[in-house]
C-alpha cells in the first residue's frame, strides 16, 4: 500500500489527534504509538513534530493540558479534548466525508465507465 | 561505560540550542524521550541502543524548531530579553568585584610593608579646582606614587584586560564556557531563582550609600594602623588618578573592541549566543542610563531656562517621580501577573512577556530622578536641601524597592515552577 504524501499527512494530523482524544486523555508519546496502530504504519509521524501541533490546538482552546505522575511516578503532559474541540470533531467529520464522499463517487464513477 | 543520564543531559543541552523552545516545551520533548528509551528498554535493547534509537525517531532539527516558532514566535525574543536583563546585574557585580580587589591588592602591599614612594617619570600639577585631584595645593605638583598604589593601579589594567580578553576570546568561539554556563543557570529553576535572589541583594548592597562608602575599607584599614600620616594626605590619594590619566586609555579601548566582538559574535550566531546576548544587553542598558541622565539634567536645565516658580517645581517634579515609580512598579506586576495566565505560564521566560514596558519604566522612573537630583541639588533653597538631603539619606528606599520586587520573581517563579522541579527531581533519581 502506497503511503500518504507528507501533505495528507500533515492535513489529517489535527483529527487524528481530536478522535483520540475524545476517547479519553492522553500524552504525546502514547498518541503517536495510537496513531502508527490504527494506520498499521503507514502514517508515519516526526515525534517531535507533534507537539508543535499539541501547543496550536491548546492555544486554540480544542484541548486543554495538565502535568500529572504516571505509574511509574514520572510527570508527564496530559492533554484532554475540550467541549470546542468535541464541536471541532463534528466540524472535521463533515468535512472529510464531504471530501471522502467526493472521491468515492469521482473513482467509482471512473471505475463503472472503464468497465 | 555508557551513562544513560549524561547523554540525556548531553541532548537537553544540544535542544537548547533551538531557541523557539521554552521550559516548558523542553521538559516536555525530554519526558517523551524518556517515554521512548523505557520502551525500547523494555523491548531488550541496551539502554545506550534504546537512546540512540529515540533520538533516531526524535531529530532535534531546524524544521521542529521552526515549527515551534509558528506556535510562539515571541519565545526567542522572551529569552533574548531575560539574558539582557539579567546580565546587567551580573557584569555591575563583576565589576564591582573587580574594583573591591583593586583595594585589596593596596591593602596587602600596606600591610607587608611595600611602601617605598617611587618617582615618577612625567611630574604633572592639577591646579586648583581639578576635581579629579581634590586638596592638591596651588602650585604643587605629583612627583612620587606610592608603591602600594601603583601595585593596585597595574594590577587593575592587567585585571580588566585579562577579564575582557577572556570575555573575547569567549565570544569568539561558538560555544564557550561561559556561553553554556549561562544556560546551565538558566535550564534550571532553582538555579534562575538563586541567581535572582543574589543579584536582588547585590542590587540593594551595590546601589546604597553605605557600600560605596565602605567598599575601601580594607585598604582604609591597612592605611591607618600601617601609616596613619597618609590617611588623607593629598600625596597618597593623588597616585590613582595620577595613573588613570595613562591608564584610561587602555580602559576606554576595552569597550569598543568588546563592542564590536559582541556584535560579531551576535551576527555568527544569529542571536542565539547568550554570552553575546548579554555582553549587549549590559551595553544598551548602559547606553540608556547615560540617554536617561542626559534627559533628566535636559529636563532640569529647561526648568531653569523658563524660570518655573521654584514651589511649582519642588511640588511636580516629586509627583512626576512618584507617578513614574507607580507606572514601574505596575509594569513588573504585570510581568510577574502574566505569569499565571496563558497556555505557556509554567515557563519562566513568560514572566518577561513584556520586557519593553518594564524597560520604558525605568527609563522614566530614573529620568525623574535624575531631575530631581540635579534640581535640588543646584537650586541651594532650604527647600531643595531638604530633598536633597532625603535623597542622601533615605537614597536605600529605591533599591530596596527593586530588591523586593526581584524577591517577589523569585518567589513567583518557585511558587510557579514547583512541580517542574519535582520533574526534575524524579528525572535525577529515575
Amino acid at each position: 500500500m502506497h503511503k500518504p504524501s507528507r501533505e495528507l499527512v500533515a492535513a489529517s494530523s489535527k483529527p487524528l489527534v481530536l478522535a483520540i482524544l475524545s476517547t479519553g486523555e492522553s500524552y504525546g508519546y502514547d498518541i503517536i504509538q495510537r496513531v502508527k496502530e490504527r494506520s498499521g504504519g503507514n502514517l508515519q509521524w516526526t515525534d517531535g513534530m507533534l507537539y508543535p501541533l499539541l501547543h496550536r490546538l491548546e492555544q486554540d482552546g480544542l484541548i486543554r493540558s495538565s502535568w500529572k505522575k504516571s505509574d511509574t511516578g514520572r510527570e508527564r503532559k496530559y492533554y484532554k479534548i475540550s467541549k470546542a474541540g468535541l464541536k471541532e470533531i463534528e466540524a472535521q467529520k463533515e468535512s472529510w466525508r464531504a471530501v471522502n464522499g467526493a472521491l468515492e463517487g469521482l473513482w467509482s464513477g471512473e471505475a463503472s465507465c472503464s468497465i | 561505560m555508557f551513562d544513560l543520564e549524561k547523554a540525556i543531559a548531553q541532548w537537553r543541552e544540544d535542544a537548547c540550542q533551538l531557541d523557539a523552545l521554552d521550559a516548558e516545551s523542553m521538559r516536555e520533548l525530554e519526558s517523551h524521550l524518556r517515554d521512548a528509551i523505557d520502551a525500547a528498554i523494555d523491548l531488550g535493547d541496551t539502554a545506550e541502543q534504546a537512546f540512540a534509537s529515540a533520538c533516531g525517531e526524535f531529530a532535534l532539527t531546524t524544521e521542529l524548531n521552526l515549527e515551534f516558532l509558528k506556535v510562539y514566535p515571541h519565545v526567542p525574543w522572551q529569552r533574548k530579553a531575560l539574558w539582557m536583563l539579567v546580565s546587567y546585574p551580573v557584569v555591575k557585580l563583576a565589576l564591582a568585584l573587580l574594583g573591591f580587589s583593586y583595594d585589596l591588592v593596596e591593602g596587602v602591599f600596606l600591610m607587608l610593608g611595600f611602601t617605598r614612594w617611587i618617582d615618577v617619570p612625567w611630574e604633572y600639577t592639577p591646579g586648583v579646582g581639578n576635581f579629579l585631584f581634590p586638596g592638591v595645593p596651588e602650585g604643587e605638583s605629583i612627583r612620587r606614587i606610592a608603591c602600594p598604589v601603583l601595585a593596585s593601579g597595574v594590577f587593575g589594567v592587567i585585571a580588566v584586560v585579562g577579564v575582557a580578553w577572556m570575555v573575547g576570546v569567549s565570544l569568539s568561539r561558538s560555544r564557550s564556557r561561559l556561553s553554556r554556563w549561562i544556560l546551565w543557570v538558566g535550564g534550571n529553576s532553582r538555579r534562575l531563582i538563586v541567581t535572582v535572589v543574589v543579584l536582588g541583594i547585590f542590587s540593594l548592597v551595590d546601589n546604597s550609600l553605605w557600600f560605596s562608602r565602605s567598599i575601601s575599607w580594607i585598604k582604609e584599614y591597612a592605611l591607618m594602623i600601617t601609616h596613619p600620616e597618609w590617611v588623607g594626605s593629598w600625596e597618597y590619594y593623588s597616585g590613582m588618578p595620577y595613573l588613570a590619566r595613562y591608564t584610561q586609555w587602555i580602559f576606554m579601548g576595552v569597550g569598543p573592541v568588546l563592542l564590536f566582538l559582541t556584535v560579531k559574535a551576535w551576527w555568527q550566531s544569529r542571536g542565539s549566543d547568550p554570552l553575546a546576548v548579554g555582553v549587549l544587553g549590559y551595553f544598551l542598558l548602559t547606553l540608556i542610563h547615560q540617554f536617561v541622565w542626559t534627559i533628566g539634567l535636559a529636563a532640569s536645565g529647561f526648568a531653569a531656562i523658563f524660570q518655573f516658580p521654584e514651589s511649582a517645581q519642588q511640588i511636580a517634579v516629586p509627583i512626576l517621580q512618584l507617578a513614574m515609580f507607580v507606572t514601574y512598579i505596575l509594569a513588573i506586576g504585570r510581568l510577574l501577573s502574566k505569569a499565571s495566565r496563558g497556555a505557556n505560564s509554567d515557563s519562566v521566560c513568560a514572566n518577561l512577556s513584556r520586557p519593553w514596558l518594564a524597560v520604558i519604566a525605568y527609563c522614566l522612573a530614573l529620568a525623574g530622578l535624575s531631575a530631581i537630583v540635579w534640581r535640588m541639588a543646584s537650586s541651594g533653597s532650604l527647600k531643595g536641601a531638604i530633598g536633597w538631603m532625603f535623597l542622601t539619606q533615605y537614597g536605600w528606599i529605591l533599591p530596596l524597592i527593586s530588591s523586593l520586587l526581584m524577591l517577589a520573581l523569585a518567589i513567583r517563579l518557585a511558587r510557579y515552577d514547583r512541580h517542574q522541579q519535582g520533574v526534575d527531581d524524579r528525572f535525577i533519581e529515575g
